[in-house]
């Protein structure tokens, strides 16, 4: 923040008193090395048309799908690896030295080798500060062979490490050097290594306080069945000490929700305050609660609780939460029976109410700290009162009244004019609320509360993030297609694709679906996103399955003359290119690359030929029919026609209206040959009697014609 | 015996390096391209000017302040840079070159080296190799250098589309 | 280029080829007799197959497909590319989309950046050509001069104009007494110190020339005494500038510029205190050490005193009064360069006190 030493001085300056005039230089006005860069950083905003800034910003290499950013993004990052260690492996071939001062980034090197290291404590120690757990494993057990002295404290200190993180090296969201792969790896913690380095570490290190809370929280990080109970073990046989709050909370989380109620009351005894992590793992033990009602009422008994101490729920309280709003079981829409889906809705409801009083919690927060005060106190009367009907609250601390409670409240805050608070994230699951909170209101398609949370998400007190190449991109999708749902306007459809697409949300199918079947419905004309959902489509590579098809039917929807002139070259490129693209698909005939042929189907060829038409390429599109009456084309090794379909009887028939218009005889024989594979002679007659009637024909040509028919089948 | 050695050394004394210095062959052909008779010579701009128009009609293809008399501080250094990152990019990306390589602009921004210019799609183009080489690239120069670079190259279908004329 | 010409329009047996044909075209009786004339894979008497003579491959030769090349007319078969998906990967350029009443320029191009043709929206063009009415200056995309040159796209007067609205409240006034009356900054900031510092392209920040200090003082302002102001200027010899009355210290002889400048105000410092200092043997001053020839007290005032008094003797009328004027005159005259004006000044004034009329 900007601050002034002092108010403006008045100057003098000269070496000597007496005529000393005056220049009033206001003193400097104090800021940070980086204050005026955030300054001037905060009059740019994010550019809606532009990719993540991660990728090369070029249109061949703008990533459309999620897939796409993905491999994109860890490509380049893999580049980078490779230059790395081959930078790491030679660095004779790198010594060009002549900068000042020293740069050590544009210097990689190996890490310590375990078998080559001093074998002291000290370089014990500097591995274990740099965390690599493994490495220091490795080096311990030397020191040890070796014979050489390994004090307690150091002992103690690796035991930290190696408990915390399982004798097994950081996981990939703790990487520091490579940021990008953090996003990428997996998240899961395994099942605790019995007999390793910690497990040993423990027996020969003394069992205080500290050693024993630590083997008991890393029993729990790291559960499964056993080490629970030998968590739960310990914990008994160490009755006498007083296990440290980390503990407490391990095994809270790991056990049923009435055993950690007892816990939690055995932790009050022994004076031990609780913080947020304590009351994420009660949450998580009474999310495991099987019935739904005792669940629900688990749940606001420990907000309530929180509230009482005087703390501000964290997200992840609210992730948890909300993740178990809805049973897991009624979530899959084809498996839900009748009475479920009564339940369902009714879960569905309460989930919503929950996370619009959730969100109005957090808006408050970030908004007027007044406001924040009346709604803070609002609740509090409500579970209050809550609490009073359900029962006894789990930590007897002190239960103020209502007002006395708003008064400490305002005095331990402090009520100030500073009326802007930031969110910050409080544990590395945070960011998931704002996930599963879209996922709860996009079953709900409430549209409202999506837009709070995406304002909550965007403002610029937020600083809770999601990883925006797996994360976020879920988010925004739910938040798209919610908000395209249930929005009628093709205009307000428009700016949220265009703004979203594909920066924050990768083109899919589902999404596709949705805004070709919302131009469908709706009465009003936008040429724009039509244009910009196909070229999406072909972007990621939708060509070629169901939405193809729905392509060429909105294309052929469009009325040309409702178009301007700019928009109907666009039309044309696009349908050239479209028709060429699927040409080039069937043409794949080669050996090996046969598995990326796609045959033209006859609707498909009739549809391409039709669209051909309206832009006025009439000749391709004879040409195109042609395919369907070659046989070479539809059989054997260069086939590249699917030998079954039919060709679209409307488009046939709009064909041929066009050919007679044009008055183009060839064209309308071609269409009505096509025709009458699968037209009978009756719905054939007519249009035979037209064609002669409209076109010149010649004597000849009409026996033909009338030949022709009377060939067919009736 | 004496004979042979004899021989020797008069080949010896014949092997020597002349200058030539006639005048036909005295022109200077630097940057001149040769028309060919049916037009198939693809000329980009620069290639289309003449070396007398550099800075008239054709602009520099390297930024530094290192020519200019106050900032003279490593002059030669800087021009052993560029050709190293020249080199580089030409050898690096050999199927996605546009004209051999030969039109890349190289821009200093205070620290930062930016590498600028067209690349083609191959005829087999993989985006994902593309990004691999580019992370590669930015980085080995950058460790190369000691200094952050930045690659700004763009992409073109191919080399027609930086034709300028066809000689 | 979307060509279909690969699907060949052979007349085969269709319906419109029928009615083709029917009009009377000239293949019309050759297919029929192509029809009638047998095929090659008849069998003769014995029931064994035609055994045709080989003559000719029945492949295109090497220099038929060269020829046609060369002349253009080969029939290009075009190959399905390998890599289609990702060749459709291919987005539209950014810049259809922008829209000046959605987007903010600042926010596209926020720092300096090299041109890229999809993202700015202008349709410029740049080059020379040799006729600029028949073909038109090369096109933005793939154009390597508009790659080449530094673009200021990034400092749009909007953008300097947020910029400096951001960067305000870290600024202060300028004193008004200055933006008033320029000429105070001589008698209230006698004192300025200036220094260099030196932005590098590269990998080195050092530069040797950021350590030179250069103080420029004020000497009016430190009020010495007319001896002490003289013996300033003899200590400060060089330093000292008559003409503007200022003493330039400039140092580089420590490391750091902080150094420098405090070596600067130590050697002030000194230069002060020194100059007010009387030294005994200051007393042994005589007309001679003077840094400048006075009038007072030189032979020539005394003749000059003499003349005037003679002059008036014979008759003529000096003008005693300016022979002050005539002292100033000839200290400037023999205390610095000698030229002709000055010298034709020095006659006039000659003639003006001796009261000699100005013709002779």
């Amino acid at each position: 923040m900007i601050g002034r030493i002092g108010l403006s001085r008045v100057l003098t300056r000269g070496l000597s008193s007496g005529e000393a005039a005056k220049l009033t230089i206001q003193p400097a006005i104090e800021r940070s090395p980086t204050d005026l860069l955030n300054a001037l950083s905060e009059t740019v905003g994010p550019d809606t048309t532009a990719p993540h800034f991660a990728y090369i910003d070029d249109p061949i290499t703008i990533p459309s799908t999620q897939s796409a950013k993905k491999t994109y993004f860890m490509a380049k990052e893999f580049g980078k690896r490779a230059a790395r260690e081959l930078a790491t492996e030679w660095p004779t071939l790198f010594a060009f030295d002549r900068d000042q001062p020293r740069l050590p980034a544009f210097r990689p090197q190996h890490l310590a080798d375990p078998f080559q290291v001093d074998p002291t404590e000290k370089s014990l120690l500097k591995m274990i500060k740099s965390r690599e757990v493994q490495d220091s494993c490795v080096l311990y057990e030397r020191l040890r062979s070796e014979n050489v002295e390994v004090s307690e404290k150091v002992q103690l200190e690796l035991f930290r490490l190696v408990a915390y993180y399982n004798s097994s090296n950081i996981p990939f969201s703790e990487w520091q050097e490579w940021a990008g792969i953090r996003n990428f790896g997996e998240e899961s913690n395994g099942k605790w290594k019995t007999g390793g380095v910690a497990d040993l570490l423990f027996e020969t290190l003394q069992k205080t306080d500290e050693t024993v809370s630590i083997m008991i929280a890393a029993l729990c990080k790291f559960h499964d069945s056993q080490s629970v109970e030998r968590a739960k073990e310990l914990y008994k046989e160490h009755q006498t000490g007083k296990i440290h709050l980390e503990a407490f909370n391990g095994l809270i989380g790991a056990s049923s929700f009435n055993a950690a109620k007892k816990l939690a009351a055995e932790m009050n005894s022994l004076k031990i305050s609780p913080n947020i992590s304590t009351f994420n793992a009660l949450l998580f033990s009474a999310a495991k609660i099987s019935k739904y009602e005792e669940k629900i009422k688990a749940f606001s008994e420990i907000i309530a609780e929180i509230r009482e101490l005087d703390m501000e729920p964290a997200l992840s309280c609210y992730y948890i939460i909300v993740k178990n709003l809805i049973d897991s079981k009624l979530l899959d829409k084809e498996k839900r029976g009748e009475n479920e889906e009564q339940s369902y809705n009714k879960q569905l409801t309460l989930a919503v109410s929950w996370i619009s009083e959730i969100l109005n919690e957090i808006e408050g927060d970030i908004v007027f700290f007044k406001k924040r005060l009346k709604i803070r106190i609002f609740h509090i009367k409500i579970d209050f009162l809550q609490q009073n009907v359900i029962s006894e609250p789990i930590f007897r601390s002190k239960f103020f009244k209502m007002y006395d409670f708003s008064h400490r409240f305002c005095q331990n805050q402090g009520i100030s004019d500073e009326n802007y608070k930031n969110l910050a994230p409080v544990t590395s699951q945070c960011h998931l609320f704002f996930v599963e909170a879209m996922g709860v209101l996009y079953r709900a398609s409430n549209e409202k509360l999506a837009e709070q949370l995406r304002n909550i998400y965007e403002s610029s007190q937020n600083s809770i993030k999601m990883p925006v190449f797996t994360v976020e991109s879920t988010f925004y999708n739910r938040y798209l297609q919610l908000a395209i749902e249930q929005t009628p306007s093709l205009n307000r459809i428009q700016e949220l694709y265009f703004s979203m697409v594909p920066r924050l949300v990768g083109v899919n199918n589902s999404l596709t679906s949705l805004v070709f079947r919302k131009i469908s419905a709706s009465s009003e004309r936008n040429w724009p996103l039509l244009r910009r959902a196909i070229v999406d489509g072909i972007t990621a590579g939708q060509l070629n399955g169901v939405l193809g098809e729905e392509m060429r039917k909105q294309l052929s929807n469009v009325q040309l003359h409702t178009l301007g002139t700019s928009e109907r070259e666009q039309y044309t490129t696009l349908v050239q290119k479209l028709v060429a693209v699927w040409i080039e698909f069937s043409q794949f005939t080669e050996e090996r690359m046969r598995r990326l042929q796609r045959k033209l189907s006859p609707s498909q060829i009739s549809e391409c030929a039709l669209l051909l038409t309206r832009i006025g390429e009439q000749q391709k599109a004879y040409e195109l029919l042609e395919l369907l009456l070659d046989e070479n084309a539809s059989s054997g090794e260069e086939a590249t026609v699917y030998p079954k379909g039919h060709a679209r009887p409307w488009a046939m028939a709009e064909l041929f209206e066009d050919a007679l218009r044009k008055k183009d005889t060839y064209g309308a024989a071609l269409c009505l040959e096509i025709l009458s594979l699968t037209a009978n002679r009756a719905k054939l007659e007519p249009l035979v009697n037209r064609m002669v009637e409209k076109c010149n024909v010649n004597q000849e040509q009409a026996r033909i014609l009338q030949g022709f028919v009377r060939l067919r089948p009736q | 015996m004496l004979r042979y050695l004899q021989n020797v050394e008069t080949h010896i004394s014949h092997s020597y390096r002349q200058i030539s210095t006639t005048s036909t062959l005295h022109k200077n052909r630097a940057a001149k391209t040769k028309s060919t008779s049916n037009r198939t010579q693809l000329l980009t701009y620069e290639m289309a000017q003449k070396p007398h128009h550099i800075g008239v009609r054709k602009s520099w293809l390297t930024w530094h302040s290192q020519n200019l008399e106050e900032f003279r501080q490593t002059q030669p250094l800087v021009v052993a840079q560029d050709e190293v990152v020249r080199r580089f990019i030409r050898g690096f990306f050999p199927q996605n070159l546009v004209v051999s390589g030969n039109e890349i602009v190289i821009k200093r921004r205070g620290n930062v080296l930016i590498v600028a210019g067209f690349l083609q799609y191959s005829r087999r183009l993989d985006i994902r190799r593309i990004y691999w080489m580019f992370g590669f690239a930015e980085e080995f120069l950058s460790i190369l250098l000691k200094q952050p670079v930045k690659l700004e190259l763009a992409f073109v279908e191919s080399e027609e589309e930086v034709a300028y004329n066809y000689i | 280029m979307h060509r279909l010409s690969h699907i060949s329009t052979r007349s085969r047996s269709t319906l419109a080829d029928k009615l083709r044909s029917a009009v009377g075209g000239s293949d019309y009786g050759k297919s029929k007799q192509a029809l009638a004339a047998g095929s090659i894979a008849a069998k003769d008497e014995n029931g064994e197959d035609f055994r045709e003579l080989y003559v000719m491959p029945k492949r295109k030769l090497r220099g038929q497909i060269q020829l046609e090349q060369n002349t253009g007319r080969a029939e290009i078969k075009t190959r399905s590319r390998f890599d289609l998906m990702d060749r459709l990967a291919e987005r539209p350029p950014r810049s259809e989309e922008m829209d000046p009443e959605k987007h903010k320029w600042s926010d596209v191009w926020p720092a300096a950046r090299t041109f890229a043709a999809s993202v700015v929206p202008l349709p410029v063009r740049m080059g020379s050509r040799p006729n600029v009415e028949k073909r038109a200056p090369f096109k933005k995309e793939g154009n390597l001069e508009l790659v080449k040159i530094p673009n200021f796209l990034h400092l749009t007067p909007v953008a300097i104009k947020q910029h400096c609205d951001a960067i305000k409240k870290f600024c202060t006034p300028f004193p008004p007494e200055l933006i008033a009356t320029p000429s105070l900054a001589a008698t209230c900031l006698p004192i300025s110190v200036q220094y260099s510092t030196y932005i590098h392209q590269g990998t080195n920040i050092r530069d040797i020339r950021s350590r030179v200090v250069t103080m420029i003082v004020d000497v009016e302002s430190l009020k010495l005494t007319e001896n002490a102001q003289e013996k300033f200027i003899r200590l400060a010899g060089k330093r000292y500038n008559k003409e503007s009355k200022k003493l330039t210290i400039i140092t580089d002889r420590c490391h750091t510029r902080k150094q420098n400048l405090d070596y600067a105000h130590y050697l002030l410092t000194v230069l002060y205190h020194e100059a007010n200092k009387v030294e005994q043997w200051a007393e042994l001053k005589e007309r001679s050490d003077n840094l400048q020839v006075e009038f007072e007290g030189s032979e020539t005032k005394t003749k000059l005193v003499d003349l005037i008094e003679k002059a008036k003797t014979a008759g003529l009328k000096p003008d005693e009064s300016s022979i002050t004027e005539f002292g100033e005159m000839w200290k400037s005259y023999r205390n610095s360069e000698e030229t002709v004006d000055k010298t034709r000044e020095y006659g006039r004034q000659m003639k003006k006190l001796l009261g000699i009329s100005g013709n002779n």
